[in-house]
C-alpha cells in the first residue's frame, strides 16, 4: 500500500475531527443567539400577525468531506449499511445553511421565517463520480416582518 | 418587486397572474479555486470560495427572473423555488423559477 494514502487518511482523520468539533461548537453558539427567529416549514400565516412586509431569504453552504471520511465510506460501500461518517457532515451543512438564512432574516428585522425549504446537491463531480466532490445545502424561506 | 416562496403575498390581494418566470445561470468554477477546493477536500470543512460563488450566481439567476417578471408588468413573484444541478465536473446550473403576479 502506498504510504501517501495512509498519510492522507491520517491527516484527514485528525484535521477532519478538529474542524468538525470547532464547527459544531460554533453552530450551537450561533443557534443559541438566533433563538428569537423561529423557523417554520409550514406556510400558514397566523391571523394575529400584523405583517408589514415579507422578504425571500436564503442561506447556503458548500461543505467538503475529508479524506478519512471518504475512505471510510468507500469501505462501507462494500458491505452496505448506514454511511455514518457522512451523516454529521450533511447535518453540519444543513445547520450552517439555516444559521445563515436566519441571520439574514434577523438583519431585516424579521420575527419568523416560514415555508422553509431545503435543497441538497452535489457539485464539482463528473460522470464517473471523480473530481472535487462536495455537497451544497441551500435553505430558503419567507421572512415575515411584523409591525412594531 | 416582492419575492416570496408562499402561494400568496401576505396582506395583499393578487389581481392578475402572468404565468411562470424563470432565470438560470451556469457557472464554471475557475481552476485556482478548484485546486484550493481539492486541497481542502483532504482536510474537510466549509468551502467558502464555492459558497460565495454559488451565492453570486444565484443572485444573478434571481435578477434574470425579476427582469422577466418586470417585462411582463408584474410586481411580485410568488412560489419561488430554487434548484441546482451539476452538469459537468466544472460547472453547475443554478435555476430559479416562480409565478409572476400583480398585487394590490
Amino acid at each position: 500500500m502506498d504510504w501517501s494514502v495512509v498519510l492522507l487518511i491520517l491527516v484527514g482523520y485528525l484535521s477532519g475531527k478538529a474542524i468538525e468539533k470547532n464547527h459544531l461548537k460554533k453552530l450551537s453558539l450561533q443557534e443559541q443567539s438566533l433563538r428569537d427567529v423561529p423557523v417554520l416549514s409550514t406556510r400558514t400565516i397566523s391571523p394575529e400577525w400584523k405583517i408589514t412586509r415579507t422578504h425571500l431569504v436564503s442561506g447556503s453552504t458548500v461543505i467538503s468531506i475529508d479524506y478519512f471520511k471518504r475512505f471510510a465510506a468507500a469501505i462501507r460501500n462494500i458491505f452496505g449499511g448506514n454511511v455514518r461518517s457522512f451523516e454529521p457532515v450533511l447535518d453540519r451543512a444543513r445547520r450552517d445553511a439555516l444559521v445563515k438564512m436566519r441571520s439574514s432574516a434577523r438583519s431585516l428585522g424579521a420575527s419568523y421565517v416560514i415555508n422553509v425549504r431545503m435543497e441538497t446537491s452535489r457539485i464539482g463531480v463528473n460522470k464517473r463520480g471523480k473530481g472535487v466532490g462536495c455537497a451544497e445545502v441551500l435553505a430558503y424561506g419567507t421572512a415575515i416582518i411584523l409591525e412594531k | 418587486m416582492i419575492l416570496t416562496n408562499l402561494e400568496s403575498v401576505p396582506g395583499r390581494v393578487i389581481v392578475e397572474h402572468y404565468g411562470l418566470v424563470q432565470g438560470s445561470t451556469i457557472r464554471a468554477k475557475h481552476i485556482g479555486r478548484d485546486i484550493a477546493a481539492g486541497i481542502k477536500n483532504i482536510f474537510g470543512g466549509e468551502l467558502r470560495g464555492y459558497t460565495e460563488l454559488l451565492n453570486e450566481s444565484r443572485e444573478q439567476s434571481i435578477q434574470r427572473m425579476v427582469q422577466q417578471a418586470h417585462s411582463l408588468g408584474a410586481n411580485a413573484i410568488i412560489n419561488v423555488r430554487f434548484s441546482t444541478s451539476s452538469i459537468t465536473a466544472g460547472a453547475s446550473e443554478l435555476f430559479v423559477y416562480g409565478t409572476a403576479v400583480s398585487v394590490q
